[in-house]
């Protein structure tokens, strides 16, 4: 197991600038998600640490040695690929067994570990199988097995989940996070969702355009958003924007058109509904209501021109076309014209 | 669905299409026709015109004898064998190999190397016809089997590049790249992960360049004249002599002749199963 550091990374393709400086240093053990919506370079930059991608500059250390010149196989790593690819000619012994045959590996190595990983994975039963008889989920965890063999300092992980349907999807994801637990490996984990990236990480990567927009716990990116991208990347349903001016009474919704000083995110669940007779609040008219069991959302079209979405009890019961008051129940963030939070 | 079921198409339709497919078919065939049954005329029903009409006498068996007994034909036979199988051999695995390198690394010739590969079977063989000759002559290689397999290989590998590179194309990226990872060398990657999985377009590809090159009448014509190394197909010739045309022999080892190649075909079919490569990703 090792750290990993990746020291002014930037990657062009032709004039295109796909990575920006990327600075990052992730810990020993640690388990880290690179989040971002497609296109923001995650997967580029996983790419770049397994050595699939040659980085236009910069430096890749894997524990203490810079690896940014090294073949991919000799830096220490594995990749688990969303599309699992494996072999379909070799059985799941053999998908799982081919780097350590490649390497010359003694016979009893290869046998005991083939059988760790399988007992770990519960792939016991199905190690003598092609991978055309298995289903996703088993796929997926040969693919997993793969790596585990090669007993790397550091596990990459490209959108493994993606493949998988809902169910399937939560329950890898557990194993995922139990096999972290268990191995105590360094993991670096690339998704586009959300979810995945809030329950797994020790710390999320928010990236987008090329660029790193904040980096911390999954907690501190929800509750203390740097910027505007990663307040409203993070969360969901996403925080509502709105432009707003500072009034006598702390921040205040500008109407449409007006002249504002700043942007007001206010998340679904920071909002609450009253009555049109209640003697504060935002009037506005109820959009639509979602139900869904465990809570409900609204959306309220605001009498000074926005829409915002809140959270709410089920219990609450608003119909279409209904005037209602919004409230805020804690304070929003503020972002300036750039993004940046103030 | 396409094509559609013919069950759900309307009773007339069916019933006509049951009525073609058979006419269709023996179109198709009555060249096949044609020659089988000269195949079985005695020499004297083609002398009087009687080419098209049902046969004064059936000699099917003499004729095929005749053959044998009349010309090298096992001799050509086994030319033929030595230069389509050899050739077989080194077109297919020249392109396995060519098309490996021009489909999975990106270097900066690699479009421009297979435009040449593709651009190779535009050019019509027949102009090459004198050079190719004049090569052999210098060369020694007229009038040899090394000469034919060589120049058969060199103008089938172009065909059978274009072929393999476009099928390792379609392979899955990710397979290489995750054997990459696993430390497998770039040479057991072709080894042990692609040719595998291209088995299928290499049965293919092998049962198609072994029927063009035993087909092949020109090359053989050009490239050779004596009968210890004329293949088969400019082997019968020699049936029809210097004054009399012979056509119900040359029609039966034509007949033989053919029989390899479709026995081929069948032989290969159980190894035409495509869709290996399911479930190797999804």
């Amino acid at each position: 197991m090792a750290q990993l550091q990746l020291n002014n990374i930037v990657k062009r393709f032709g004039p295109v600038e796909v990575l920006k400086q990327i600075n990052l240093h992730i810990q020993d053990g640690e388990f880290v998600v690179f989040v971002g919506p497609s296109g923001c370079g995650k997967s580029t930059l996983l790419r770049i640490i397994a050595g699939l991608e040659t980085q236009t500059s910069g430096e890749v250390r894997i524990g203490e040695r810079d690896v940014s010149d090294l073949a991919p196989s000799d830096r220490g790593i594995a990749m688990v690929f969303q599309s699992y690819a494996l072999y379909p000619h070799l059985s799941v012994r053999g998908n799982i067994s081919l780097g350590l045959k490649q390497a010359k590996t003694p016979q009893n190595i290869i046998d005991e570990r083939v059988e760790y990983a399988a007992n770990m994975l519960a792939l016991t039963d199905l190690l003598e199988r092609k991978p055309a008889e298995l289903s996703g989920g088993q796929r997926q965890r040969v693919a997993i097995g793969r790596a585990i063999v090669r007993e790397p300092d550091v596990f990459l992980f490209d959108e493994p989940l993606s493949n998988l349907d809902a169910a399937l999807r939560s329950s890898v994801r557990h194993d995922l996070a139990k096999l972290h637990k268990n191995l105590n490996a360094t993991m670096v984990y690339v998704t586009h969702d959300q979810v995945e990236a809030m329950t797994l990480a020790d710390r999320i990567v928010v990236m987008a355009g090329g660029v790193i927009q904040q980096v911390g716990s999954p907690r501190e990116l929800y509750e203390d958003p740097q910027n505007r991208f990663v307040a409203g990347f993070i969360g969901s349903p996403k925080m509502n924007f709105v432009p707003a001016i500072d009034g006598p009474n702390g921040s205040e919704i500008a109407a449409e058109g007006e002249a504002s000083s700043y942007e007001l995110g206010l998340r679904p669940e920071h909002l609450s509904l009253r009555d049109a007779d209640h003697p504060e609040g935002e009037p506005g008219v109820v959009q639509f209501s979602e139900y869904l069991g465990s809570e409900s959302f609204s959306l309220v079209a605001l009498d000074k021109g926005h829409q915002v979405l809140v959270r709410h009890s089920p219990h609450e019961i608003w119909n279409i076309d209904q005037p209602v008051k919004v409230i805020q129940i804690r304070d929003g963030y503020r972002f300036d014209r750039d993004g940046k939070r103030i | 669905m396409f094509p559609r079921p013919i069950q759900s198409r309307s009773s007339n339709y069916q019933l006509a299409y049951k009525i073609l497919v058979p006419v269709a078919l023996f179109i198709w065939l009555l060249p096949l026709l044609a020659i089988f049954m000269t195949s079985l005329r005695p020499a004297a029903d083609i002398n009087t015109g009687n080419m098209f009409g049902w046969p004064s006498e059936f000699k099917l068996v003499e004729n095929y004898l005749t053959v044998f007994r009349e010309s090298q034909a096992v001799t050509y036979f086994f030319n033929s064998i030595k230069v389509t199988i050899p050739t077989v051999m080194i077109s297919v695995s020249l392109a396995c190999m060519a098309g490996y390198a021009l489909s999975i690394y990106r270097f900066r010739a690699a479009l421009p190397l297979f435009f040449m590969f593709v651009a190779g079977n535009f050019v019509p063989f027949q102009i090459l016809m004198v050079p190719v000759r004049d090569l052999a002559v210098q060369t020694n290689l007229y009038n040899t089997v090394t000469g034919l397999v060589l120049f058969h290989a060199a103008f089938q590998t172009g065909f059978c590049t274009l072929f393999m590179r476009n099928f390792i194309k379609a392979l899955p990226f990710d397979l290489i790249e995750s054997a990459r990872i696993e430390g497998v060398s770039e040479y057991k990657i072709f080894w042990y992960v692609v040719l595998p999985l291209v088995r299928p377009a290499i049965a293919a590809l092998s049962v198609l360049v072994f029927t063009f090159v035993w087909n092949d009448f020109f090359w053989a014509t050009v490239l050779t004249n004596g009968e210890a190394t004329k293949p088969i197909t400019a082997g019968i010739q020699s049936l029809n002599g210097q004054f009399v045309s012979r056509w119900h022999l040359v029609s039966a080892a034509s007949l033989m002749a053919a029989i390899p190649p479709v026995a081929m075909f069948f032989a290969m079919q159980k190894h035409f199963i495509a869709g290996l490569t399911l479930g190797a990703v999804k």
